[in-house]
């Protein structure tokens, strides 16, 4: 019994500056955040005002756009990962001579900072110099404000973003399809008839628990990066390309509205707690039948 | 390969080339604006490219922007960050593999809150803190919501518990004490965790902008990233965007070289950061 005492003591000795940390900027936050949600500023002041905070974002037309963009985007997002991932994995998975050489194109642009990818796409979507532009005048089409469009906007940002993640979520299905045994890799050649009916009926299930994983972090990575809204568009044209984390910027610390700011963040919790309890009931009900 | 390739095997292998080629374009193209004065890029041959190839364009940049002062911040950050997470989650990692405790359960609830919720998302209060703690626009302020790692620690506890009990005895037997027992026994065999880990906070955190946009003011602190930014700004109306993709180039070449050396090393710890 000494001994473990001890042990405990020796335990928390080393677990201590983790604790104090994971307190201080996760679990502290958390708490003052749902509290804050609850709260608006008058004057100097900070007032209860229950759950006026969240009322005023679902009725305020710009409030609505946010959501709206922040599930367009998550769910293409989603979508891309998934299936692009998938597709570009099974491309990837090819034994050629130069495959290494044929991944770098798509490995280089994860290590690349968002910030940069957006400065790089931002050289080809500027309006007269930019490249895309430039490219669709030669063979004979107008240019277009690919950034300062309402409609191209956000489609504009989704492109940086799938040029940028989509090798990351491929590296995923990459490493499961080359764990398959090898009768089952020649289903996954791309080659002859019925490829697309092996990948429906023979690669796709096997491959279901990595679909799983990437979904979540597909979401959590598309709620998370909004780096390049800040680099092309600041949310403009018009709030056309403002997302959930860039308005908890821009009504934290741009217009100080702290009550409404985190609001937005509790419903970004709420999404990430729904996230973690669907994984954990997956994880348990593969465990319960395996 | 004993195969001979007959046009549904040809087939795959140009979509790759192809999509390999699509992608590789706007890398390509921003290599191209920095080392290409514009005009001869927008109006010359690619002979006049290869004729008119110059490193004009980093020279301004880098006069343009302190950048010397960025990369000395970023990898101060960086580095300094990485040694206090791997003292950190050694530590955690080790007291939740190898040491029985009561009150265990609020412990893994805590690192579990810290998996689910990613530090980004909690800018505000995080924000709140660092400045009543008179932190802003100092390295401590970029690094502190990451100094704790619940994903570094649960990666070492599950290295951690693979190794043999007979080692940790052994040394035991020998009079070490628990840290010492750590250090010389267990660090040295989970070494390739440790370099895992490693891998995956520094490309993250050379790459991070929001929380350091938020904590830095000055170039005092302000890493490559959060300057990048600002020369973005100063080049929207296109007029030096030569010194916009060299900045670009400046900020992103270490992690470009990091990719094109360690390609399998870089796979791998991406895929084990996926395990969270």
């Amino acid at each position: 019994m000494s001994f473990i005492k001890r042990g405990g003591a020796v335990a928390y000795l080393f677990l201590f500056p983790s604790l104090v940390f994971l307190f201080t900027f996760t679990l502290w936050p958390i708490i003052w955040v749902v509290w804050a949600s609850f709260q608006r500023r008058v004057g100097r002041e900070r007032v209860f005002v229950g759950l006026d905070n969240y009322a005023r974002l679902f009725s305020d037309p710009v409030g609505q756009r946010v959501v709206s963009n922040t599930l367009i985007y998550v769910t293409a997002g989603l979508i891309v990962s998934v299936f692009c991932g998938l597709l570009l994995a099974l491309l990837l998975n090819q034994s050629l001579k130069y495959i290494l050489l044929m991944r770098f194109p798509f490995l280089a642009p994860i290590a690349l900072p968002m910030v940069g990818a957006a400065a790089i796409w931002l050289l080809l979507y500027t309006p007269r110099v930019g490249l895309i532009n430039e490219v669709l005048q030669t063979v004979g089409l107008p240019p277009r404000n690919w950034l300062s469009d309402r409609e191209l906007a956000l489609p504009s940002l989704f492109v940086v973003y799938v040029w940028k993640q989509l090798g990351y979520f491929s590296l995923f299905y990459l490493a499961a399809l080359q764990a398959l045994p090898d009768d089952v890799m020649d289903a996954a050649k791309i080659d002859g008839a019925g490829f697309w009916t092996r990948l429906r009926h023979i690669i796709w299930p096997l491959v279901s628990p990595t679909t799983y994983f990437v979904s979540t972090i597909a979401v959590l990575n598309s709620l998370q990066q909004v780096d390049h809204v800040f680099i092309l568009t600041a949310g403009g044209p018009n709030n056309a390309t403002n997302m959930a984390l860039y308005y908890v910027y821009e009504q934290g610390f741009k217009y100080f509205k702290t009550g409404l700011a985190s609001a937005v963040t509790v419903l970004l919790l709420s999404m990430l707690l729904t996230l973690a309890i669907l994984q954990y009931i997956y994880l348990e009900r593969r465990v319960h039948y395996e | 390969m004993s195969r001979k390739r007959d046009a549904s095997t040809i087939l795959p292998v140009m979509l790759l080339a192809g999509l390999g080629l699509l992608w590789i374009i706007p890398l390509a193209w921003t290599i191209l604006a920095a080392f290409v004065p514009t005009t001869a890029l927008l109006n010359g041959t690619p002979l006049d490219w290869v004729r008119s190839v110059t490193f004009q364009a980093f020279d301004e940049a880098w006069h343009v922007a302190p950048f010397a002062r960025y990369y000395i911040n970023t990898i101060v950050f960086v580095f300094g960050l990485l040694v206090l997470q791997l003292v950190a989650i050694s530590l955690a990692g080790f007291a939740l593999a190898r040491i029985k405790v009561i009150g265990m359960g609020f412990v893994f609830f805590l690192f579990l809150t810290q998996l689910m919720v990613p530090g980004s998302v909690l800018l505000l209060p995080n924000y709140q803190t660092v400045a009543r703690l008179g932190w802003l626009d100092s390295y401590p302020a970029m690094m502190a919501p990451y100094f704790a790692s619940a994903f570094g620690t649960f990666l070492m506890r599950q290295a951690f518990k693979q190794v043999p009990k007979e080692l940790e005895e052994a040394a035991r037997m020998d009079g070490a004490n628990t840290l010492q027992i750590l250090w010389h026994v267990f660090i040295p065999v989970t070494r390739s965790s440790l370099v895992a880990f490693s891998i995956v906070s520094i490309t993250y955190h050379w790459n991070e902008f929001l929380w350091p946009l938020l904590v830095t003011s000055t170039v005092r602190s302000r890493p490559l990233t959060v300057g990048l930014s600002l020369l973005t700004q100063m080049s929207e109306t296109g007029a030096q965007w030569d010194q916009l993709a060299a900045g670009t180039l400046i900020v992103a070449a270490p992690m470009l070289i990091l990719v094109m050396a360690l390609q399998k090393q870089f796979t791998q710890s991406f895929l084990s950061s996926g395990i969270k």
